[in-house]
């Protein structure tokens, strides 16, 4: 038994078009992913393919109109949605996509302090500083407001935050874009880090060149469905077995660049 | 097409130039940029590297307008008319999102720029005709940026900023947007500038590519 395993996951939404007309998409089809404490898995693959959707279902953080079907298991019990809930926050959190997810009106001390009183942690102003100058930010953080943070800076601000609570399961949902090659790796490493130090880590990015270089598995998805389960040896060694996952090895500017997908 | 087979590009006939550009976000904050100075001509496609946090949003949204040096000029030397209605410099960022309008159809969102949109045949084969009706949260993020992008070249821009636009997209997407958009400046005659931290990429799509390091003055 895994920490956290996914089964079979889809997500649909029910929409009114014009007037009372419903239509229901389906954007999550058939979604595996299983990831164990001490383990990064990586999860990869299309624009728009239910990466983050997954991560919403699981935290129980999905629209109102969205409904999910298929299992998700959290230490072995099936989680309801309202169980996703609680745990959300605590012992599974989402480090999120957008750096918009700070608030542009509070300081970055304000947020921080916030979310550290919200974990049960302590809280002063001291406390916030010290774990913030902890992940490389510079001494006046805490007095700027999201606007004069850098996109690296961001990020790392939402790594301070999401990690207050010292959760089971951290949900990164693509953490690097934006950054450059040595903030890539040096965010790609803290995740690796954070695995190792006994947490479970899914890691959504796109940054396939880099996130091998620190993933146990790669879990490849496609049009709402994941299509394989790799290790990084299969992407360096042209093992992998599914066509989606090799055109996307091969559309990496650092490899051919090649925009249309195998036949 | 394969950005390779593009055809060489025609010869200048517009320039822009940031001239010591300092910019700062209040009064006795600390300098973002200091000095900054750089050109690109409308027949290139130049790259803008460096480390996170120095400044390279910056420098795009100085560019294009959006925000106002406190020391230096942004001009553009040759170019075409100066009655134009929309920016000269167009920018494009990576959260093609944040930067419509939810509530607006996408059809909407493009007749901004330009109202007859029959007329648009730039944005053939950028936009599909079924995404016109949709909502900005009910297309991809690929085909987002692909309406963010559209946008922008119907405007008609003689220099096009694109400030890490496919960060957040597959590697596959990616490749398909810069083929599908370096068709249409080239064709176009529209400079472009491109920011990012993937130095294979800039390699792949530049015919330089810049240091923000390197251009403090």
């Amino acid at each position: 038994m895994s920490l956290f395993e996914i089964n079979q996951l889809s997500v649909s939404f029910r929409q009114y078009d014009r007037g009372l007309r419903r239509r229901t998409i389906t954007p999550v089809r058939a979604m595996d992913l299983t990831v164990d404490t001490g383990e990064l898995v990586a999860l990869v693959g299309e624009s728009g393919a239910g990466k983050t959707l997954l991560g919403e279902a699981a935290l129980g953080m999905l629209p109102a109109n969205g409904v999910d079907a298929g299992e998700i298991r959290f230490r072995g019990e099936v989680l309801t949605r309202a169980r996703r809930r609680e745990l959300a926050g605590h012992e599974m959190v989402m480090l999120p996509q957008s750096v918009t997810y700070l608030d542009p009106t509070a300081t970055v001390g304000a947020q921080v302090r916030r979310a550290f009183r919200l974990a049960g942690r302590p809280a002063g102003r001291d406390d916030v500083r010290r774990a913030l100058v902890a992940r490389d930010l510079p001494d006046d953080v805490t007095r700027r407001f999201p606007h004069e943070l850098s996109g690296g800076m961001a990020r790392r601000v939402l790594l301070t935050m999401a990690l207050a609570g010292r959760p089971a399961l951290v949900f990164a949902d693509e953490p690097t874009p934006g950054l450059d090659a040595e903030a890539v790796r040096a965010i790609f490493a803290e995740l690796r880090a954070i695995a190792d130090s006994g947490c479970a880590v899914v890691a959504v990015s796109h940054d396939l060149s880099e996130v091998i270089g620190v993933a146990d598995r790669v879990v490849v998805c496609q049009s709402g469905r994941t299509v394989e389960t790799a290790t990084p040896d299969d992407f360096r060694n042209h093992t992998l077995t599914h066509p989606y996952s090799r055109a996307l090895w091969a559309a990496l500017p650092a490899h051919g660049f090649a925009a249309e997908e195998e036949p | 097409m394969t950005l390779d087979q593009l055809a060489p590009p025609a010869t200048a006939t517009a320039t822009l130039h940031a001239e010591g550009i300092s910019f700062r976000h209040r009064r006795r904050a600390p300098w973002v940029l200091r000095e900054v100075s750089l050109q690109v001509r409308n027949d290139e496609v130049v790259g803008l590297r460096g480390p996170s946090g120095i400044g390279k949003s910056t420098v795009a949204r100085v560019l294009a307008g959006l925000s106002l040096p406190q020391r230096g000029t942004v001009r553009i030397g040759g170019g075409r008319d100066t009655t134009r209605r929309s920016h000269p410099v167009q920018l494009v960022m990576q959260h093609a999102v944040l930067a419509m309008n939810p509530r607006w159809r996408i059809r909407d969102v493009l007749a901004e720029p330009l109202s007859d949109l029959d007329r648009a045949s730039v944005i053939d084969g950028l936009v599909e005709p079924e995404w016109l009706d949709r909502y900005p949260h009910e297309v991809s993020g690929g085909q987002l940026q692909r309406v963010n992008l559209a946008r922008a070249l119907l405007a008609d821009p003689e220099f096009l900023v694109a400030d890490e636009i496919t960060a957040s997209l597959d590697a596959i997407t990616q490749a398909r947007i810069w083929t599908d958009l370096l068709v249409r400046t080239r064709a176009g005659a529209i400079g472009v500038l491109v920011i990012s931290h993937d130095d294979a990429l800039l390699g792949r799509l530049c015919d330089r590519v810049l240091d923000l390091r390197d251009l403090i003055g």
